[in-house]
Order: C-alpha cells, then structure tokens, then sequence
C-alpha cells in the first residue's frame, strides 16, 4: 500500500498521525483573488526523492501524487514484480483529477485565444490521466480504469479491482484513489455551504491525497487483508446532493456482507464516512442499522480529518487494511456513532466493512478480513 | 456466464435525434459535419464539429424536475435512455425505484455550461453568480441525471477513460448482466460539445478543417462531434421471459493499456493488438469468426495506420476480406459518447446485416490497407463484430458483439 495525504508522504506519516488521538492537520488553500479556504492539502509534498524531475516534470499534481503513492504500494511488491507488466493493471477513483489544467488550458482561451492553448496541458485535462501516467512510468499494460462517482470513486476503484481480479482480467491491480486540492473545486463546495462551518469538528473539508492498494490473488506475496465482497445501490437524487434516506447504503452494505459470506455479527470495525456533514451523518446511522441490526462494531473515521474527497473512500480501506494488520488507531468513533453505541477501535479487528456514499446518491460497500 | 442480450437501444446524434433517422441516414452515406453553431468559433483553426440539433434536446416527455438546470450532455443522455427504455418495451415498467445497473462514460457531461461561469469568475471573482452552471462538471453527473430522471436505483458507475469510456462502460455492464448482478442494465454514455475540447484538439493540431477522412490518405484528423447511445443489456432469460427482442449478444470484450504515450499511438500495432486479442479470448472467439470491425478510425495521420496494423497482426492476409469502417467520418468524433455510439451502430449492423459507410473516404492509402466501405452502407451477413477504442493515455477497449441464435 502506498499513500500521500494531509499528513505527509507515505504510509508511515499516516501510521504516526493516526497513533495521536488529537491530530489535526493544517487547513488552507490559496486562491487567486480571495481569501484562502479549509482544504486538507498535502503541504509540502514534493514528488522528489520519488520520482526523477524530467519525470515529475511532465505529471501535474495529480499524476505526481499517484505516481508517488503507487510506487510505495509497488515495493511491497519487491525489486522485480511477480507478475508480467503487462498484466498489472490500475484502477483510479478521482473526483477532480484534470479541473487544475482545464481551468489552466481555458484561462488562455478566454484571456487570451483559443489558438494559444497549451497542447502540453491539454492531455492532462481528461480525468484518466493520473491512471494513464502511472501506467506509462511504471510499463503497467494490464486494464486501466478510471471511474468517476464523486466521494465513492476511490472505493469503487478497489470493488472493480477485485472484479478484474476474479475475472482474471489482470494478474494484479493497483486499486487507487486521487484527488488534488483545486481553488475552484473548493470554492464551489465552499459555496454550496458544505464546508461553510468549518474549520474542522464543525462540517466537511475538502482533501487531496492519494490512497494505493495493491491487490493479487492470494499466493504471490504475504496479504496484509483479504477483498472478501463488495456491494453497491444507489438513490436517484440531484447530483450535487447525498440522499435524504440511508436506504442505499444499507443494500450495499448487506449486498457487500452477503458476497463475503461474512455475518452483520461477525464485523469487529466499520469505517465510517463520517465527513463532519450532518446529513450524510443521518444517513449513515439509518443505513448502519439497516445493514447491522442491532450489532455495534467498532467504528473509525478519517474523512473528517484528511478530508473528503474520491481519494477518501480509498483511504479509508487503507486505514481498514492497517487496522486489520494491528496498527493502533486512536482516533476515536465519530459521535454520532458513538451515541449510538458504536465503540472506537481497542484491538485489531478481524473483519472490517467500509462504505462510501456519494452525492446523485450512488453507495458502495466493501468487506475486508485480516489474512 | 449469462448470455447478455441487447433489447433497446437509444441514439442521439448529429445525424437524427433518434436511432432510425441517425441509422438509415449513416447508411445513405451522409454525413452530420457542418459549421458548429454551439459558440462562436473565431480564433479556432476550424470550425466544423457533428453538432446535435437543439431540437433533439427538447425532451417534451421528461420530468421538469430532472431536467432543470440539466447540462446539453445530460440531455443528451436522458434522451437516448428515454428511446432505449422504449425500445426494450421497459418504459411502461414500475417507475419507484427500478433496480436496474447505470453504467455510463462520462467525459465533459456540464463543461459547455461550467465554461460561461467560468469565464465570468475569472473576471468577476468571488461573487460570480449561476454557481448551478458549475455543478455538472464531474464526469459522473450526466449518469446521475439518467438515475434520477429514470429513477434508477441499482449500481451506478462512471468509467471516464476518455475516448475508450463508453465502450469499457458497455462491457463492464454485459459483465455485471452476465455475472448476475442485475437483470437489466442501462449501458453507454454522453458527451456533448464544449470549448475545451475543441480548443484542446485544435491545439494539438490534431482536428480537419475540412470533413474527416478517415483511411483515406489525405486525411488531416478528426471533427469533434458529440452526441449520446444507451443500449439496454439485458440478462437472455429475463429478455425471453418478457418476449423482448435482441439485436445482439455481447460475446465479450476486452481491456489494455498501452503504457506508451498520452496522446501517441504505438505505430507498431502492438498495444492494441493486445487489446483486440484480449476481447475475442473473453468472448471465445477466433479471429477468422469475425466477420465486421467498427474501427476507432479518428482520421488523424497517425492512428488509424497504427489501428490498421494492429488489425493486420491480429487478422493476417484475412483482413482483406473483412469491412473495416469508421463512423466518424459522418458522427464526428464524440470522445465519451463515442464507443457507446459505435457499440450501438455495431449491434444494429449485427441485427440488420448491413455494414455502414465510412464517410468521407475516397482514396485509399497504402499505410491503411483496408476495406473502408465507401460509399453508402453494404449488406453483408455479420455473425461477429468488433467494435474498438483507442483512448488518450492509451486506455484501449474493445467489445465483441455476435448475432443472436
């Protein structure tokens, strides 16, 4: 596994942040005109010592971010890859991967002309780039997908990881979640009053980061969890908006615990999509307990705190993968949760089940079991 | 696996608002390339795009409350997903909550709309009002608009690998069909015009100024064009048991990256021989089964020799004999919206036995050794079809589609 986020590069910053129980990171994020907004953004990432700067050069953030991620995730894998290139895929999450070089590319078109857009920034405006460059750096040739489903694409890009896997479309898959931190982005959820009582503890932030699982069929190299089952629903609602019910999540989460044959009881950890959104808060309390009865697994959130985002849904089945292999996680259970009896982490979970919720009203679901 | 059938499909192009104008004017050999009206084009290298006419987009039957503030893309989608419902004789089905799967490509879905916010924002700062002009930019939200104007309530996915999205979209819904996840799922996807892509292309000076041409050897590239295809996929006994009909079955398909270029294709044919390959070994074909290819065939200088020789390496001296054409030449490049289109111009041509034209073809060019079609459409029996992708960052697809029994 591999990850940049708020705090810092690489899983060990990570391991360290979430053995503080008080840990926050340091909002900000600058805008051209305007003061800056609560962003969770990845200060001082530098794509060196990780990458050669001819490389770096050509990757904008993103793409970087990835690339960095993926290449811790990779050497868990060993000096030389057990598996042909070739058939190594990658699988992306992204909710804004490409606004950075589209406001760039459009700048100069209405500033200037249209004929003076940049042909270099252009290819990366399309949202499969981050995807596609990792896949050209490290000679990846095996299926690769970037998908699209706003806070949910980073868990969907590990469900559709395992669905490749099964299917034996890849031998191996860097399952992954991306996003940047982008002024306009920000401002649109800013205004939007979703991250209008922040600063944290008091409504979402926006992320960035990168979260990368490497995921094979057992055999290769020591698991640190297994991808037991999956689920997914959705509620049709407009796309800026979670739903107003937690009916999707409970049929994910059900559908996702019957596919891994693993009973509502037997769960020891959910993560939580807990953002700091009270309405997505509501609906995740109705769509745990449609899902788990009366059961009270442990509960973790992370979001609230590294921020939302595509990269988030990712990162939390990062954090579950870290769970499961004993790493202590002294975040406590988000209190909304708690007040329901859902206890914070005390030991290492065996089963975990992480959701994703997304706005237009899309849920998936994921089970993951200590090896 | 089950046997995926297709039962309705939806079109929206710059041909015909629906699937039998667009079809049977494709076949005639005409083409939708003319002067884009969407903007104004002054200071662009050119000025010629597939443009879907406003009327198409009018959607008298549709929900006000989907449609308000809906994208041109969006439209575009609720469009081609109200004709394929109909088509497959599911639109009078229960509308609370239908379980069915939505897997779309999803590319600019409300770029055309963002960019008038904006080019206000940056002039006008913070305050900028119509902030509604900017929500339809994740490339997810035109799938959202098809969930909620259709109240779809089953797995909704958005597959954005560029110009390969909708095909991938396609056949990751037949696997979601075949695997028995669902019984019915809405499959393709839309994507409309918008500056940034026509001042991207242009600047990569990879757009005609005159109508596409593709293989043919005074080709300069593409026309951008949008437009949107849903095809129903639905499990064969769910179909039988309801007495719907197929055009096609999708046999399977297959996924690769190239691990090359962003924007260059491998000239060697070599990637996307691996991709080609890859579908007809998911869907336990040979190559001399195939009997139609629908080409990626962009018309740009160095792609479609790249896609020729990948077809030669796969085919052999048999290319010869199979139809290979592009409907580019008459849609325009539709980017997201493209595999999707073309998956359902392939499945029709399975059905109906009848290969349609590549449009502004005329003289062959020994790097493209191919039989394009010219002309008007030729009836030819078709048991199997490929239908390829060739996406920017070399996110390649292809499906294979095969007649019903």
């Amino acid at each position: 596994m591999g990850a940049v986020t708020a705090a810092g590069t690489g899983v060990p910053a990570l391991i360290d942040a979430l053995g503080q129980p008080t840990w926050q990171p340091e909002l900000g994020l600058e805008r051209p005109d305007a003061p800056p907004l609560p962003v969770a953004t990845c200060r001082g990432f530098s794509p060196q010592p990780h990458l050669p700067p001819l490389v770096a050069r050509r990757l904008d953030r993103p793409a970087r971010l990835l690339a960095v991620a993926a290449k811790e995730a990779l050497r868990t894998a060993g000096e030389t890859l057990p598996w042909p290139r070739d058939e190594v895929g990658v699988t992306a999450g992204t909710a804004n991967a490409g606004t950075e070089a589209l406001v760039e590319v459009l700048k100069v078109v209405f500033l200037a002309s249209p004929e003076e857009a940049p042909p270099m920034q252009f290819p990366s405006t399309v949202a499969n780039a981050p995807a596609s460059q990792l896949a050209i750096l490290e000679k990846l040739g095996g299926p690769n997908l970037t998908f699209a489903e706003k806070q949910a694409g980073g868990l969907r890009a590990l469900v559709e990881a395992g669905r490749l896997l099964t299917r034996r479309r890849a031998a191996a898959v860097l399952a992954s979640g991306v996003d940047e931190a982008q002024w306009l982005n920000a401002e649109a959820y800013h205004r939007l009053r979703f991250s209008r009582r922040s600063p944290l503890g008091r409504g979402p932030i926006l992320g960035e980061g990168a979260a990368v699982l490497l995921l094979a069929p057992a055999g290769n190299l020591p698991a640190l969890a297994r991808l037991v089952g999956w689920g997914a629903a959705a509620l049709p609602v407009p796309t800026h908006l979670y739903p107003t019910s937690g009916e999707a999540l409970a049929r994910a989460a059900a559908q996702a615990l019957q596919s891994a044959g693993v009973a509502a009881a037997d769960l020891d950890l959910v993560m939580s999509v807990h953002s700091g959104s009270r309405p997505l808060a509501r609906l995740e309390v109705e769509g745990l307990i449609g899902a788990l009865g009366a059961h009270r697994p442990a509960a973790v959130a992370v979001t609230d705190r590294l921020g939302e985002g595509a990269f988030a849904s990712a990162l939390r089945a990062l954090v579950a993968v870290l769970a499961l292999g004993g790493t202590p996680i002294a975040w406590p259970a988000p209190a909304h949760l708690a007040a329901l009896g859902f206890p914070s982490l005390s030991a290492p979970p065996r089963t975990a089940l992480v959701t994703a919720v997304a706005g237009g009203g899309s849920a998936v679901a994921a089970v993951l079991t200590a090896p | 696996m089950a046997d995926v059938w297709i039962t309705g499909i939806g079109l929206v192009t710059a041909l015909g608002c629906d699937r039998e104008t667009t079809w049977s004017r494709l076949i005639r050999g005409e083409s939708g390339v003319a002067p884009l009206r969407l903007f104004d084009t002054t200071g662009y290298r050119t000025h010629l795009a597939a443009q879907v006419d406003d009327s198409c987009l009018a959607l008298p039957r549709c929900a006000t409350a989907a449609l308000r503030h809906a994208s041109r893309t969006s439209r575009l989608g609720i469009a081609a997903t109200a004709e394929a419902l109909a088509d497959a004789g599911l639109a009078g089905e229960p509308v609370e909550h239908r379980p069915w799967a939505v897997v779309f490509g999803g590319g600019s879905a409300g770029l055309f709309e963002a960019e008038s916010f904006l080019q206000r924002r940056l002039s006008r700062g913070v305050r900028t009002r119509a902030l509604n002009e900017f929500l339809e930019v994740p490339q997810d939200a035109s799938t959202d608009r098809v969930a909620e104007a259709f109240s779809l309530a089953g797995p909704r996915l958005t597959v954005t690998t560029a110009c390969s999205s909708s095909t991938v979209a396609v056949g990751l819904a037949a696997e979601m069909v075949g695997g028995g996840e669902v019984a019915v799922a809405l499959a393709g996807g839309a994507d409309g015009l918008c500056r940034l892509t026509f001042a991207g292309f242009n600047s990569l000076r990879a757009v005609d100024d005159a109508p596409a041409k593709p293989f043919d050897r005074r080709r300069k590239g593409l026309n951008l064009g949008e437009g949107a295809a849903v095809l129903v996929l639905e499990d064969a006994h769910h179909a039988r048991a309801r007495g719907a009909r197929p055009y096609a079955r999708v046999l399977g398909y297959g996924i690769t990256a190239d691990a090359f270029h962003m924007t260059q294709p491998d000239a060697s044919g070599a990637a996307w021989e691996r991709t080609i390959r890859a579908a007809l070994a998911d869907a336990g074909i040979t190559p001399e089964e195939v009997d139609y290819i629908n080409a990626h065939g962009t018309a740009t200088e160095q792609n479609d020799p790249a896609e020729v020789a990948a077809y030669r390496r796969v085919f052999g001296e048999r290319l010869a004999l199979i139809p290979v054409s592009s409907v580019k030449g008459a849609l325009g490049h539709c980017l997201c919206g493209a595999g999707g289109i073309e998956a359902a111009i392939t499945a029709l041509a399975v059905a109906r036995g009848m290969v349609p034209p590549t449009a502004g073809f005329a003289e062959p060019d020994p790097a493209c050794p191919v039989d394009p079609v010219p002309g008007v459409g030729r009836p030819w029996p078709i048991r199997v079809a490929i239908s390829s992708s060739f996406a920017f960052g070399g996110n390649s697809a292809a499906l294979v589609l095969g007649k019903t029994r």
